[in-house]
């Protein structure tokens, strides 16, 4: 019983405590950006006395650890303070854009396993299509998502047409089809590193003397890839692949920007622009809160899939 | 005189004669450095200079790669641009190697509370996606040049840092440093004169594949509008510039300078790859 | 008797760092093995002794070219198309490797590791197949297979996963055995053990085997012939016993002559320099660069198997050396 209660201290406890620090020096940081949200809320024929009226309604003459401290138990009822901009509730500004995120992100991240780890699978067991993987990998790599993006608007919107060349869409499949292209350029540069990883990990378990063994007797090659050389690559792909599922959710910053949809990351840009810092703190501290979320998954994940661990808890 | 000697300095040049392709690859960079430095002198136009009657001419024998919708040269604004592209993603690199290896070396050699504080300081960078530390600090300290340069020196030093720590740490245990620090060499001595240059491969490796990575994201803050502004020549900023004109079919805007930020980042990753694959992984 | 396993001229060349053209690791290789013959092929690390096990299964490395034959009952197993030269390896052969902690995937349970073959090969069914392993597992001497084969390799000894490969190369009950240094990664007291079982085994089943050592009093006392290799070639073959006490090739002599003895205390001969591989080999004989014996012919021609009731040996001089040799290798 002692292990279990550690084990969740460990696995919840920690990635809790990352998020909570991240989060204070992010609302630390923001409080001192330049710009006063009193004056932009009140405009600038404001009397002393309305702006001082406003910033006590606000709390913004209490001291940084209080105001901190107020936002934190705001934020976990759900409360992220107000928009400048759009004098709404942060929560509610967010809400429908957290849905096209999620969807971009979620449509990426299928893109990211399913070709990465294929593609990275061919490139490692077949020697004659190595050479022509690894230099499809290199180019990915060296593709940035912003670059990328304009060349699939370029070719399959403007010249093909078959996709729209901005947007989010509505619904699910006008979702789908809208996001088809921004999902691809946000994918190219994560998908290109999973692969890499994926190659290097299947070449190396290829070569082993277990591998052989399962040739000697004589198995299918299908099931030996699967169980004896895919399987044992398993620890370095997950990473790779949640290390990539994490990072797209920043990466989203820029495709969104490129392509004009109205999800969370061009908000978080827009806000920056307009000094609206309540919706950034909010958006900083939820990507933080994914990226941290997935590191402790691809931890439990590690735990999984090694018999080491597995045996030794038992 | 040191009686004894660390690995570095008996390295002889490795047997074999020198890569060709890394020969080459290094050639490409030298240019890609001269023309950030030389390429303002080389630009047929102002960059600036907007001229309404010439806008978004096709590429010609006055204009190579045609203009943009202001009328400004794209070749001169890609030379020109070179400078601030590179020049950014040059002072990222050097900036976190130099944080990321000191803090490296310092964790390696003092070890204890020393060590741990500064790498889970690093593990909160690291919880941080690069981008949106980027888009904080431009918050912070408003766009130009300087922000997106220290913001990724902020998200780039905690990598370099991990890596170099790992083999400092590996160099530590090694007996020519038993043997300095019984002899009663310095720390600073020990780390600077033997440690360091013989992790300097790494070093040298963890730079050349920084440097790909940190112009793409310098380019991506510039193309998000937080990093360099117009009438400024940028790559990252370029393909932006050319959006709207691509929407109307005329590519050449967005297309050379991505060009250039995709030949400029595979040339160094290469290399990179090289130099860590001739002188062993990290 | 009817061969079950017979190699003829077969040559294998490897590609290799540091040469344009691929080079032989086995040349001109010459061995038949009888249904139920327990055969040694014994020679130095290098000599090729593994890539002969590896052309018996038809598992060679990338790259490599093969020529001449191997076959199986008669026939060639290059031709055999991809189902059959599954069953070959599944069914006919049981292969025992050196390092079962190499050999053995980790990741899965010993349990798993012994039935998969048989499972995937549609030999028997999965419960069917764990009975046969735990009853294998009792008469390797593990008593509590069934607990054993929920464990993971980690959790096993290394003369117990020895055990382990040698019941999975019994599963399938097969005709034949290679076992390949079976016991050079265990401790003497282990390796002595697990060659009983294994001799036990393959008497009580009736296995021919193919017994790869470079311990040659080891094959000696677990086979019936057995094949002294030499830098890709066979230099010597014959009776086991024959051999062990009256060698005809100078190689097999110096390698008796270099082991340590269990009796009396002295210095180590050993064979005078290094052993050289096939491709190293010129025109002459493989051993003519280290040999005592080596006159001008030797450097020029290669010498051929000559046949001599059982036993056959690749040497122009074997005829007059034999005194010679008797008292080198006594020494």
């Amino acid at each position: 019983m002692r292990a279990t209660t550690g084990g969740v201290a460990r696995w919840i406890g920690g990635p809790c405590a990352i998020i909570l620090v991240t989060s204070f020096v992010i609302y630390v940081a923001l409080t001192f950006a330049p710009g006063d949200p009193v004056a932009q809320i009140l405009g600038s024929r404001s009397s002393p006395e309305q702006r001082a009226e406003l910033a006590r309604e606000l709390g913004l003459n209490l001291p940084l650890l209080v105001r901190y401290w107020h936002w934190l138990t705001g934020a976990l009822t759900g409360n992220f303070g107000i928009s400048t901009t759009f004098r709404q509730p942060v929560a509610n500004i967010l809400m429908p854009r957290i849905a096209t995120t999620i969807y971009l992100v979620a449509y990426s991240a299928l893109i990211i396993l399913a070709v990465g780890i294929s593609l990275g699978s061919v490139g490692g067991v077949s020697r004659r299509l190595r050479p022509y993987v690894s230099a499809l990998i290199g180019f990915g790599i060296a593709l940035p998502g912003y670059v990328a993006a304009l060349v699939l608007v370029s070719i399959f919107a403007v010249y093909l047409g078959w996709f729209p060349t901005f947007g989010a869409g509505a619904g699910f499949l006008d979702r789908i089809w809208h996001l088809t292209l921004p999902a691809i350029s946000l994918a190219i540069g994560w998908t290109a590193y999973v692969a890499q990883i994926s190659a290097a990990a299947v070449r190396e378990e290829e070569g082993r003397e277990h591998v052989m063994t399962a040739r000697a007797r004589g198995l299918p090659p299908a099931l030996i890839f699967r169980k004896h050389i895919l399987r044992n690559a398993a620890a370095p792909i997950i990473t790779a692949s949640g290390l990539s599922v994490a990072g797209l959710v920043a990466g989203a910053v820029v495709v969104e920007t490129a392509f004009a949809i109205d999800g969370v990351g061009s908000l978080v840009v827009k806000s920056v622009s307009a000094k609206d810092y309540d919706v950034v703190v909010a958006i900083s501290v939820l990507i933080v809160a994914v990226f941290v979320v997935m590191n402790t998954l691809i931890a439990l994940l590690h735990n999984i899939v090694d018999p080491h661990r597995k045996a030794s808890d038992s | 005189m040191t009686a004894f000697i660390s690995p570095a300095d008996r390295q002889a040049p490795r047997s074999g004669s020198a890569d060709p392709l890394v020969l080459l690859l290094a050639a490409i960079c030298l240019t890609i450095f001269l023309i950030a430095i030389v390429g303002p002198y080389l630009a047929p136009y102002s960059p600036e200079d907007a001229d309404i009657l010439s806008a978004g001419l096709g590429p010609s024998g006055a204009h190579w790669l045609g203009t943009d919708a202001l009328g400004r040269d794209i070749l001169s604004r890609l030379l020109v641009g070179a400078r601030l592209s590179i020049a950014g993603a040059s002072l990222i690199v050097a900036l976190s190697t130099l944080f990321g290896v000191s803090i490296a070396l310092a964790c390696a050699w003092r070890g204890g509370i020393l060590d741990s504080i500064m790498m889970s300081a690093l593990n909160i960078v690291f919880a941080i996606p690069g981008l949106l530390i980027a888009v904080i600090l431009s918050a912070l300290m408003g766009a130009g040049f300087w922000p997106p340069v220290i913001a990724l020196t902020v998200v780039y030093v905690p990598f370099i840092a991990r890596v170099i720590r790992s083999a400092a740490l590996r160099e530590r245990r090694r007996a020519y440093v038993d043997a300095c620090q019984i002899a009663g060499f310095s720390s600073w001595r020990i780390n600077l004169r033997h440690i360091a240059p013989n992790i300097g491969s790494i070093i040298l490796a963890q730079a050349t594949i920084t440097f790909g990575a940190a112009l793409m994201d310098f380019g991506a803050i510039s193309f998000l509008g937080l990093g360099i502004q117009p009438p400024q020549a940028e790559w990252g900023l370029m393909v932006a510039e050319g959006r709207s004109e691509l929407l109307e079919g005329s590519y050449q805007l967005s297309m050379s300078a991505g060009l250039m930020i995709i030949i400029t980042v595979i040339v160094f990753n290469v290399l990179g790859e090289r130099i860590s694959d001739r002188y062993g992984r990290a | 008797m009817t061969n079950a396993i017979e190699i003829e001229n077969l040559r294998i060349d490897l590609p290799r760092s540091g040469f344009r053209k691929r080079v032989p690791v086995i040349n001109d290789l010459n061995l038949c093995i009888e249904e139920g013959e327990a055969v040694g092929l014994v020679g130095e690390s290098g000599s090729g002794k593994s890539m002969t096990t590896r052309a018996i299964m038809h598992l060679l490395p990338d790259g490599a070219q093969r020529s001449g034959s191997v076959r199986y009952r008669g026939q060639e197993i290059a031709d055999f198309d991809r189902r059959t030269l599954a069953l070959y390896r599944s069914r006919d052969l049981g292969v025992i490797f050196q390092d079962p902690r190499a050999h053995i995937n980790p990741l899965w349970t010993i349990g798993d590791f012994l039935v998969e073959a048989v499972v995937a090969n549609r030999q028997m069914l999965r419960a069917e197949a764990t009975d046969r392993a735990i009853a294998l597992l009792a008469q390797v001497g593990i008593s509590n297979g069934s607990q054993r084969i929920q464990q993971y390799p980690h959790q096993l000894s290394g003369g117990l996963l020895q055990r382990v490969m040698i019941v999975s190369a019994l599963m399938p009950s097969p005709a034949f055995i290679l076992a390949d240094e079976i016991s050079t990664a265990l401790d003497v007291t282990v390796q002595s053990e697990v060659m009983a079982i294994l001799s036990e085994l393959r008497q009580s089943n009736r296995l021919g085997m193919l017994f790869i050592t470079h311990d040659l009093d080891l094959a000696a006392a677990v086979t019936d012939r057995l094949a002294i290799m030499y830098a890709g070639s066979i230099v010597e073959v014959g009776p086991s016993h024959e051999i062990s006490t009256a060698p005809k090739h100078p190689y097999t002599a110096a390698l008796m002559a270099s082991r340590p003895s269990l009796t009396e205390v002295r210095r180590l001969q050993t064979v005078p320099g290094r052993p050289i591989s096939a491709f190293e080999a010129g025109n002459g004989c493989v051993f003519a660069s280290r040999c005592s014996f080596a006159a001008a012919r030797c450097s020029v021609e290669r010498p051929l198997a000559r046949q001599e009731k059982d036993r056959s040996v690749a040497c122009h001089f074997a005829a007059d050396l034999a005194p010679a040799i008797s008292v080198a290798a006594s020494q």
